[in-house]
């Protein structure tokens, strides 16, 4: 699978070190990009390498694609330090989707660690662009500090509508955080969901979508209710080269999306 | 005036408790109302009451001189907040609670709470059995707050 070639059309600052970019066709044409909310792309920074970024932009707008990266390396530091106009390659879209669909009728809760909201996005929109085909919505987001928060100002819109339930909470804060405090699985008996028909979607980092899942299971929720979002060090991003395995599992071909009972026993193994 | 075993009875700390024992924990509670700013404890003060949220929120802090006040935790509806103790000897805070918006708790005596527990082993038992799993949930979210799982 070749990269198709790029532009950047804006890149925004998200966090000291998190940055939202969107990409346009060479020329100033339209994205015309088709995606499925949790879906990700292989971005390649030219003189850098790939790496693999989740989609964090809207499905309903396929004319621009939307990326939300971290700079952790080298490759992150080409792709978020990119001004309008750099060229950047693009291989995808890859990998399993949320269940979106799966999810018509049931109450849903959404459940994001730090940068966690980025691939979770997507599938949020599509929920609110389909409002009605879907019960009760909870957004529960948690952060290490409010500084490290993304989408600040889309988080406060979302906390305005009457038709989704957003909790905020980071693990410490100043006497101006006006948001609440504490580890995000204290936020979950709060939520509102009907144990038998809600789907769960998780997305952060293991250990937080770990105890997340296990508070969830401790309301009562069955595994095959709750899907998470995994990540591991990929480099084809088609499920040959195996830097990605994780058990009998790729998760650049059979995730990063997975239903938690098809993956529990790998979940809790330490060796993987 | 309304009564309070009521009250207690639809607090998560007092679910399935028996009336009887709602009723000695009745005689040890209080209803407080309180507005922002105001403080439910204050680190250092002998902790003398234990207190169930009822509605509003409440900041649990810790004054460094250097950073000023760091929040690590949100109080609200369902909440519990205080030490329990049964010796003689009582605890204190460690920390501030300072309300943020205008609250309601109901406030629990703990000294009466030691001396009902002490003549009444079964509802010492329902106490402790409830203290023991806020203690748990407390040590769990503490070790998760620690282990800052959001470090990049």
């Amino acid at each position: 699978m070749q990269p198709e070639i790029f532009e950047v059309r804006r890149n925004k600052r998200e966090t000291a070190d998190t940055y939202t970019l969107e990409l346009g066709r060479p020329g100033g044409a339209a994205a015309d990009f088709s995606f499925a909310p949790g879906q990700f792309n292989m971005l390649y920074a030219f003189s850098r390498g790939e790496a693999p970024i989740s989609i964090s932009g809207d499905p309903a707008r396929p004319e621009t694609l939307v990326h939300t990266v971290r700079l952790v390396g080298n490759v992150t530091r080409g792709i978020c330090k990119a001004r309008p106009g750099t060229a950047l390659g693009v291989r995808g879209p890859l990998g399993a989707a949320w269940p979106v669909a799966e999810a018509v009728g049931h109450d849903v809760v959404l459940v994001a660690g730090g940068l966690g909201l980025a691939p979770l996005r997507p599938a949020l929109y599509h929920l609110l662009q389909h409002r009605p085909d879907y019960g009760n919505l909870e957004l529960i987001y948690g952060a290490r500090t409010p500084a490290d928060l993304l989408y600040r100002r889309e988080l406060e819109r979302w906390r305005g509508r009457f038709d989704l339930r957003v909790h905020v909470s980071v693990d410490r804060a100043g006497a101006d955080w006006r948001g609440g405090v504490g580890v995000v699985t204290t936020v979950i008996p709060r939520s509102r969901f009907d144990l038998e028909h809600t789907t769960v979607l998780i997305c952060g980092p293991q250990m937080m979508m770990r105890y997340t899942v296990l508070e969830f299971l401790h309301q009562g929720l069955k595994p095959e209710q709750i899907f998470v979002s995994m990540e591991r060090q990929m480099k084809c991003g088609l499920g040959r080269c195996g830097h990605c395995q994780w058990g009998p599992f790729f998760v650049c071909k059979d995730g990063p999306v997975f239903r938690y009972d098809a993956v529990q026993e790998w979940f809790e193994r330490r060796e993987v | 005036m309304e009564k309070i075993e009521p009250i207690l009875a639809a607090h998560p700390f007092c679910q399935g408790l028996d009336p009887k024992h709602l009723k000695e924990l009745a005689a040890c509670a209080s209803r407080v109302n309180l507005k922002a700013g105001e403080f439910l404890c204050r680190a250092g003060e002998e902790a003398g009451r234990f207190y169930l949220i009822l509605q509003g929120r409440v900041t649990v802090e810790i004054f460094s001189a250097r950073r000023g006040p760091l929040t690590v935790q949100t109080l609200g509806e369902g909440d519990t907040l205080g030490w329990l103790w049964f010796q003689e000897q009582p605890y204190h805070w460690h920390l501030d609670a300072r309300v943020v918006s205008l609250s309601r708790v109901l406030s629990l005596e703990v000294d009466c709470l030691r001396r009902k527990c002490e003549a009444d082993h079964d509802l010492g038992f329902e106490v402790l059995k409830r203290y023991a799993h806020f203690l748990a949930v407390r040590f769990r979210v503490s070790a998760l707050q620690l282990a800052d799982m959001f470090q990049a």
